[in-house]
C-alpha cells in the first residue's frame, strides 16, 4: 500500500514538474499550428513577447494550448527567457538575471538603425521593399502541389 | 583618471586576461575586487562589470532575435552598397515562393522579421545570408542553375547559413559588450553616450559579418551548410542529388577562375565529398510543372543580362 501511495506521488509531482514549463514568443509572429509541421494548419498566430505554457518537446515543436485550443509551435521560435516589452526597466535593480530576462528594444534596435539612417551610413530602401515581397500560406501550398513536391515532410 | 575610465580600464581588463584561462569564472570578480579595495566603485557598480564579465563569453550567442533582426536588416542593406537589387516583381515574387516553401521545412521556420529573398543584378556566381532571413541571390548564379531544383539547393544552403546563425557568428565579441543583455542598460548608465556607442558596436558588427561574406566563411560552416540543405530539400520533397548537380555545374562554369561564389566557397569537389554521405533520399521524378515554372520567372533575368 506505502509503495502505491509513493508511487502515485512520485506520478503526481513528474506531471506537474513536466506540465508547468512557461516559455515566450521570441519572434515578431509566432503560428500555432495543428501539427508539428510547418505546413499543419494555422490555428492562432502569437505575437513577440507573448507568454504561454509547453508541454516536452518533441522533433523541434513544443505542443502548446491556447485559449483552449491545442496545437504546436516550432521551438526556434520560442525562449524561456521571459521578454520584458517596456524598455528602462532594470532588470538589476529588481534582481532578475540576464538568464531570466531579454529586454525588448534593448542594445541593437530601431533607434541605432535609425541613428545609421539620419548619419547617412546605409540606405534602407530595399531592404523595407522586399519585406513586402510576402508569399501566403494557400500559394505555397499550391506551388507544392503543382511542382508535384508532396513526397517530403519531417 | 576619472571613475568612468577606471571602470573602462577594469572592465578592459577582466576581458583581456580570460582568453588563457577560459571557463576560469573567478576572473571577472577579482578584477572588480582591485577597484573595491582602492575605494574607487561601489558596490552597485562592482555588480555592473561582474554582470557584464560574465555576459560576454560567447557573446553572439546572447544576441536576441530582435538583435539579430536589426543586424540582418543593415547587413542586406551594406550588401546593396556593392551589389544593386534587379528589380523584377515577377522574378522575385517566384523567387521568395521557392524560398518560403523550403524555408518552412527548416529547423528554424520562423525568424524575427521573416525570411526573404531577391535578385542581386551581378553576373557574378554568388548569394548571401544575411542574419535573421534576409537571402540576396545573383542573376549570375541563378543562371548558373539549370533548374528549380539546383536554384532550389542554392536557395536551402543559404536557409541552412540562417538557421545556424552562422553571419553573426563572426561577430567580434569585444564588439558586444555594450550590447548584451544587463550589458546595455548597465554599463550604459555610468559611461552615458549609449547611443552612440552603439552605434559604433553596430558599424563594427555589420563589418565583421559583411567582411565574411565576401571573403568567405569557415570550411566548416560551408560543410554544414551543405548538410543543412540536403534535409531541408529532402522533408520540402526535392530530390537532394540537386545540390550535387548544382556544384557540378558551378565548377563547370567557374572553372579556374575565382572571385564570388568560387573564391568564397571550398571547391566544389570537396564540397560535394563532404556532402555526399548526407545524402539519403530516393530518386524525385522530375517536373515538368517545375521546369516550365523556373524558366518563365528567369526569362526576365536573362533578357536583364
Amino acid at each position: 500500500m506505502k509503495i502505491k501511495v509513493l508511487g502515485v506521488l512520485l506520478a503526481l509531482c513528474a506531471g506537474v514538474a513536466v506540465a508547468a514549463t512557461q516559455m515566450s514568443v521570441q519572434v515578431q509572429k509566432c503560428v500555432v499550428r495543428a501539427k508539428p509541421n510547418a505546413m499543419g494548419a494555422q490555428i492562432v498566430a502569437l505575437a513577440y513577447g507573448d507568454r504561454i505554457e509547453v508541454g516536452p518537446l518533441q522533433n523541434g515543436w513544443y505542443p502548446v494550448t491556447v485559449n483552449g485550443v491545442s496545437g504546436w509551435v516550432p521551438a526556434s521560435s520560442l525562449s524561456t527567457k521571459k521578454i520584458v516589452m517596456r524598455s528602462g526597466t532594470g532588470d538589476a535593480a529588481t534582481g532578475a538575471s540576464s538568464e531570466e530576462v531579454a529586454m525588448a528594444g534593448k542594445g541593437f534596435n530601431k533607434q541605432v538603425e535609425d541613428e545609421m539612417q539620419a548619419q547617412g551610413k546605409l540606405d534602407y530602401t530595399w531592404v523595407k521593399k522586399m519585406y513586402d515581397f510576402t508569399a501566403k500560406e494557400g500559394d505555397i501550398v499550391l506551388f507544392r502541389a503543382q511542382g508535384s513536391l508532396t513526397g517530403g515532410g519531417q | 583618471m576619472n571613475r568612468k575610465h577606471l571602470i573602462l580600464i577594469l572592465l578592459a581588463l577582466s576581458l583581456s586576461i580570460p582568453p588563457l584561462f577560459i571557463g576560469c569564472e573567478g576572473l571577472p570578480e577579482a578584477g572588480t575586487a582591485v577597484g573595491q579595495a582602492f575605494g574607487v566603485i561601489d558596490d552597485e557598480e562592482a555588480d555592473s562589470i561582474i554582470r557584464v564579465g560574465t555576459a560576454i563569453s560567447n557573446a553572439w550567442q546572447r544576441l536576441t532575435p530582435e538583435q539579430e533582426y536589426y543586424i540582418g536588416r543593415a547587413v542586406a542593406a551594406k550588401v546593396f552598397q556593392s551589389y544593386k537589387p534587379l528589380d523584377l516583381p515577377e522574378a522575385n515574387a517566384y523567387l521568395n515562393l521557392l524560398g518560403q516553401s523550403l524555408v518552412v521545412f527548416s529547423d528554424r521556420p520562423e525568424t524575427f522579421g521573416g525570411y526573404r529573398f531577391i535578385l542581386l543584378d551581378s553576373a557574378e556566381i554568388n548569394a548571401f545570408a544575411a542574419p535573421d532571413g534576409l537571402i540576396l541571390v545573383t542573376r549570375g548564379m541563378v543562371q548558373c542553375c539549370g533548374s528549380e531544383d539546383e536554384l532550389a539547393a542554392v536557395l536551402a544552403h543559404e536557409i541552412a547559413h540562417v538557421v545556424e546563425k552562422h553571419g553573426v557568428s563572426a561577430i567580434q565579441d569585444a564588439r558586444l559588450t555594450n550590447v548584451v543583455t544587463t550589458a546595455a542598460t548597465e554599463v550604459g548608465k555610468h559611461a552615458g553616450g549609449e547611443l552612440a556607442d552603439l552605434v559604433e558596436d553596430f558599424e563594427g558588427s555589420i563589418g565583421d559579418i559583411t567582411k565574411t561574406l565576401m571573403s568567405g566563411y569557415s570550411r566548416g560552416q560551408e560543410r554544414d551548410a551543405d548538410a543543412g540543405a540536403v534535409r531541408i530539400l529532402r522533408r520540402a520533397g526535392y530530390p537532394e542529388t540537386a545540390l550535387i548537380a548544382m556544384l557540378q555545374r558551378m565548377e563547370q562554369r567557374l572553372g579556374k577562375t575565382r572571385g564570388g561564389f568560387g573564391s568564397t566557397h571550398p571547391s566544389a569537389q570537396s564540397r560535394i565529398n563532404s556532402v555526399t554521405p548526407e545524402i539519403e533520399g530516393g530518386s524525385v521524378p522530375a517536373s515538368p510543372v517545375r521546369q516550365q515554372r523556373f524558366a518563365k520567372a528567369m526569362q526576365a533575368v536573362v533578357v536583364a543580362n
